[in-house]
């Protein structure tokens, strides 16, 4: 399964993230991970493939930053785009 | 008891509300908005989200993270007014503002703020056809009430639109007064525009409530600051909006309480609401027109407010025995807006102030101008 995280500015535009994207996507809150730099404290962790994240993110206008995370060997966050 | 001051505060509330606050507290299920991803803190993000889709329905606003919550439409206005003017700047304002617009402005009128003030036409209307003559090279913002808390006048938002518009100047409206009591639509053909509300007054949600709603692309200098639950290795809070104007702990049990407020004015709907305030301020107008001694310093149409003097009483003492005599809740005196009853002439005696709300019924408006025709005739 593939995974992405959906990164904010501010909480209160995670939140609105979040909303947008309920019922769309496989879609929850968790903190930022320590790897990634930019953003609020809190991200979106979205189980969905990149292509239909960005149709989605698209659809609803979301904003954020998009970062593709791969897990096999070890986690990484590759920044992608919207 | 009869209460007639809602422009200072409305009493009676939709059951709802007060239902809210308590439940909020009750359910221990509100924690602090933006300070982690358990279900408490994460309920208390989401609802106030919640309560800014609320807010931005009721005034048309497409993006509810364009509404700050402030504990109060004087906190908005002074965060407003103090983060965003400096040294050098020119501002509009006219003299029926109250003290929660004028106090910020001479303070930055201190700092080297230029002020020029909007004066009244025969309807007790600003006469805003004086704009042009006001305006200078440095004028950067227009900054006048929507509506009256003295008369009860409506400013033309039309005329401040266009005038701002074409101008490029950043308007700011004290909607104190015609939040939730006038209908008001913030979509069309707007400047630059900065719409503050408060929440006890007429949008029926708790003291300690309001905020400001942000259609603008100006950035706000901070003027408080303090814990964000996030980036807290920054030296400042947060720029974004409207996180700029929520520095700490939101008040997010009072906010339930406005949020459901605001609910009873959708369900309601707002023409109707102005409908059934405006037929009973007529009424009221209509009498007070028939009491001799009393004269009316308020238009015929406008907010649910009315003032008027009566004939050798001071407007202190009218209020007074109004309450003791007939039970009846008002205001007299000057009422924080000083410009205005200098204008008037009604430095010295003040005035008595009617105001009304949704809950008020037609046999109230019967008693009080019941109460006042006996009372003018006291000696």
């Amino acid at each position: 399964m593939e995974m992405a995280i959906l990164t904010f500015d501010t909480s209160n535009e995670a939140i609105k993230g979040e909303l947008l994207l309920q019922g769309k996507l496989p879609v929850r809150m968790i903190p930022l991970p320590p790897e990634i730099q930019s953003g609020c404290g809190l991200c979106l962790r979205i189980d969905a493939s990149l292509a239909d994240i960005r149709k989605v993110i698209k659809k609803y206008s979301v904003e954020g930053e998009l970062y593709y995370v791969d897990s096999q060997i070890k986690t990484t966050y590759t920044k992608v785009s919207l | 008891m009869i209460y007639l001051d809602n422009s200072a505060t409305t009493i009676t509330k939709p059951p709802q509300v007060a239902q809210a606050v308590y439940e909020a507290i009750k359910s221990q299920s509100f924690g602090n908005a933006s300070r982690g991803v358990y279900d408490p803190s994460h309920h208390a993000l989401q609802e106030l989200f919640f309560c800014r889709q609320k807010v931005a329905e009721l005034f048309a606003v497409d993006d509810p993270l364009s509404i700050a919550f402030t504990p109060g439409i004087t906190w908005g206005l002074n965060l407003v007014l103090q983060g965003l003017f400096s040294s050098g700047d020119h501002i509009i304002t006219g003299v029926a503002e109250h003290n929660s617009v004028l106090r910020p402005l001479y303070q930055l009128e201190e700092k080297g703020v230029e002020l020029s003030f909007v004066k009244l036409n025969h309807h007790y209307e600003y006469d805003l056809s004086s704009l042009e003559d006001l305006y200078q090279e440095n004028t950067k913002a227009v900054v006048l009430t929507q509506v009256s808390n003295v008369t009860g006048a409506i400013t033309d938002p039309k005329k401040l639109y266009q005038f701002c518009k074409k101008k490029n100047l950043l308007l700011i409206l004290d909607g104190a007064q015609g939040g939730g009591s006038i209908e008001t639509r913030l979509e069309g053909d707007l400047p630059e525009l900065i719409y503050c509300f408060t929440g006890h007054k007429s949008l029926y949600g708790p003291m300690g409530t309001g905020g400001v709603i942000n259609l603008s692309n100006r950035s706000f200098h901070h003027i408080i600051t303090g814990g964000s639950g996030v980036r807290s290795f920054d030296r400042k809070n947060p720029d974004n909006f409207p996180d700029v104007l929520e520095p700490g702990t939101v008040n997010i049990h009072s906010l339930m309480g406005l949020k459901a407020g605001v609910e009873e004015l959708l369900e309601r709907e707002m023409i109707y609401v102005q409908r059934y305030l405006n037929f009973h301020r007529n009424k009221l107008y209509d009498g007070l027109q028939n009491i001799k001694g009393i004269k009316i310093f308020s238009p015929e149409s406008g907010g649910p407010i009315l003032s008027f003097s009566m004939a050798g009483k001071n407007s202190q003492e009218v209020a007074e025995t109004l309450y003791r005599d007939f039970k009846i809740c008002c205001r007299g005196g000057i009422h924080c807006a000083p410009l205005l009853h200098r204008e008037l002439n009604t430095a010295d005696q003040g005035l008595v102030r009617l105001s009304l709300s949704m809950y008020n019924r037609v046999e109230e408006i019967d008693h009080a101008l019941f109460a006042l025709q006996k009372l003018s005739k006291y000696k």
